[in-house]
Formats: structure tokens, C-alpha cells, sequence
């Protein structure tokens, strides 16, 4: 899987040529799909940054969408539930950290693979995410996660 | 089994080709964006297919790789794990019953979230998966599952 941060490179490529083609010139449609997948990645790889790396909630909520619409059973309905659940994670777990491990972005919807660690001495839970994304921001969240366990049937990790 | 799922069976077993990205009516289907993708979504449906419909591990068999490595925590490494997960699946949950809810993909990735009933009368668990692919097979399987809860902190439903 490339890495995500260095396909910021070539979303701005993408854009400039989109922005050079004229109309007799149209922009191939691979080209605008990959620009809109790797935006859409991006922004919800700037979200984790603000929410869950610099625990920042002001600069988070400006990739929320004002209709944020939240499936994830333990968190509160809409921009104002989130900004709840960052309150109570930031303050009961400021040494909160996470690794995206892949992302995978298609139609507006975007999944990313997620280790998060509510404590530094924690093993961790593994949680997939996915964000509908629209017009650059977060409109909409779903998440099933789990406790990485003590023991496996296999040896290859939960992630 | 779910009515949608009936029409994927029926559909499968006539040899029809389903749409790509269409999966219920009500679902924000993504559409895959290369034919690439598009197959493998396919190959992931048939697989889910395999192992909740037809709980046939020969069957299943087909849409893997060489090799399959295996994450989930309660199924052994390769296909001869997954074998035995279908078995206790056929064995223990005869009348289990799946919808699969969202289907991405991207390069080599696929995502799924599903609704999983054991029984017809149970509320069942939502999964993620993801699947990576080589060269048109799944090779690796990653997952998170977690039973749905009675309540939520939203109305949104988890899905």
C-alpha cells in the first residue's frame, strides 16, 4: 500500500493538471477518481492528526461536517456528540496515540485499519472505521472494534 | 438467510453477473472504479457467499491465493483454518444468515461491513473485514467484530 503522506504529492500534481485542461481538453477520468480518493483519504488521515495525534478538537471539528452523522453505538449523534466523546477521551487518556495501518478510499467512503492505545503500557484495540466524505469533510462514521487478545489461533496479529 | 441474500444466491447459482456495487437498495454502494476492483469485490462476495451461505470450504477455497493469512483472533492460520471455521459454522449455527451492508475497494483492498445473525431471532454481530488480493485471490483477511448492543447513544442504528 503506498504511503498516504507521500501521495499528498500526487493529489497536488492531479490538481494542477486538472486545472491546466481545458474544455476541449478533458481531464481523463482516472486521473479525477484517483484525486478524489486520495483527497477523501487525506481528509480523514487530517482528521486523526487534529483529533487523536494532537488531541485538538477546535482544529478537528473543522473537518466535520455540520451534519455529522455517527453510527458508532457508544458516541453521540452529530458534531456536538463527538466533540463530548473527544472530551472525555482526552481528558481520562491524554497519552492517547494510534497508527493508521491502511486506508481505503472509494465513492466517497473511506475505511482506515486503526491501533489505537488509550494508554501507552495498553496491548491496544484494533478498530476499522469508515467516513462517507463529502465536499471535504467527515459527514457521516461508522467503527466495530476490538480488544487485541492475550492469545490468538494464529500467529499473525490482529493487524 | 436475508431476502437480499437469497437474491445474491440465486443470482450466483444462475450464473447471472451481479452489477458491481450494487448490493441493497438501501446501501451507499461504492462504485468500484477499475475492472480490477470490480472483480474483487465480486470474488469477496462469492467468498462471503461460500463461507454463510453454502458454508463449502471447497467452494471457498477457489477465491483464495496460494497462501492465506489469516488475523482473526477465533480462526486458525491458512485455508485449512478457514475449512474448520466454515465446518463449526455448518455444525453450530446451521440457520446463521449475513448482509452485507457496505462494500469498498481500492488497488488491492477490499472492505466489507456485514450484519451477521447466528440465529434468525438474534441481533446479531456487525463485522469489518478486509481482504487484500494477488493476482485476483484473497491472500489475507483482517477483522473486527462486535456484537450489536440493545442500546446506543445514537438513533442512527450501527449500520
Amino acid at each position: 500500500m503506498p504511503n498516504p503522506f507521500v501521495r499528498f504529492g500526487l493529489i497536488a500534481g492531479l490538481l494542477t493538471l486538472a486545472g491546466a485542461a481545458t474544455a476541449s481538453q478533458p481531464v481523463s477520468t482516472v486521473a479525477a477518481t484517483t484525486v478524489s480518493r486520495d483527497a477523501d483519504k487525506a481528509v480523514v488521515l487530517a482528521f486523526y492528526e487534529a483529533a487523536f495525534g494532537r488531541l485538538d478538537l477546535n482544529k478537528a471539528r473543522r473537518y466535520l461536517d455540520d451534519g455529522f452523522i455517527q453510527h458508532d453505538p457508544a458516541v453521540e449523534d452529530g458534531v456536538d456528540g463527538f466533540a463530548r466523546y473527544h472530551q472525555r477521551l482526552s481528558s481520562t487518556h491524554p497519552r492517547y496515540s494510534y497508527e493508521i495501518r491502511r486506508a481505503i478510499s472509494s465513492g466517497g467512503l473511506v475505511t482506515v485499519h486503526v491501533l489505537q492505545r488509550l494508554n501507552p503500557w495498553d496491548r491496544g484495540d484494533v478498530q476499522i472505521h469508515m467516513y462517507r466524505v463529502v465536499d471535504g469533510a467527515l459527514a457521516e462514521h461508522w467503527v466495530v472494534g476490538n480488544p487485541i487478545p492475550a492469545t490468538s489461533l494464529n500467529a499473525n496479529g490482529l493487524i | 438467510m436475508t431476502l437480499s441474500n437469497s437474491i445474491l444466491s440465486t443470482a450466483m447459482a444462475l450464473g447471472l453477473a451481479l452489477p458491481a456495487g450494487v448490493i441493497a437498495a438501501s446501501s451507499p454502494a461504492a462504485v468500484p472504479q477499475t475492472s480490477a476492483e470490480a472483480a474483487n469485490i465480486e470474488t469477496a462476495r462469492n467468498l462471503y457467499a461460500a463461507i454463510f451461505a453454502a458454508r463449502d470450504s471447497a467452494l471457498a477455497a477457489r477465491y483464495l491465493g496460494p497462501e492465506y493469512i489469516q488475523h482473526a483472533q477465533d480462526v486458525a492460520d491458512g485455508k485449512e483454518g478457514l475449512a474448520r471455521a466454515i465446518a463449526d459454522i455448518a455444525a453450530q449455527t446451521p440457520q446463521i444468515s449475513y448482509e452485507i451492508k457496505h462494500i469498498i475497494a481500492e488497488d488491492n483492498l477490499v472492505t466489507l461491513m456485514s450484519h451477521v445473525r447466528p440465529t434468525p431471532d438474534s441481533r446479531g454481530q456487525m463485522l469489518f473485514n478486509i481482504f487484500r488480493f494477488d493476482d485476483g485471490k484473497i491472500v489475507e483477511h483482517w477483522e473486527t467484530v462486535q456484537d450489536i448492543p440493545e442500546t446506543s447513544a445514537n438513533g442512527n442504528g450501527v449500520f
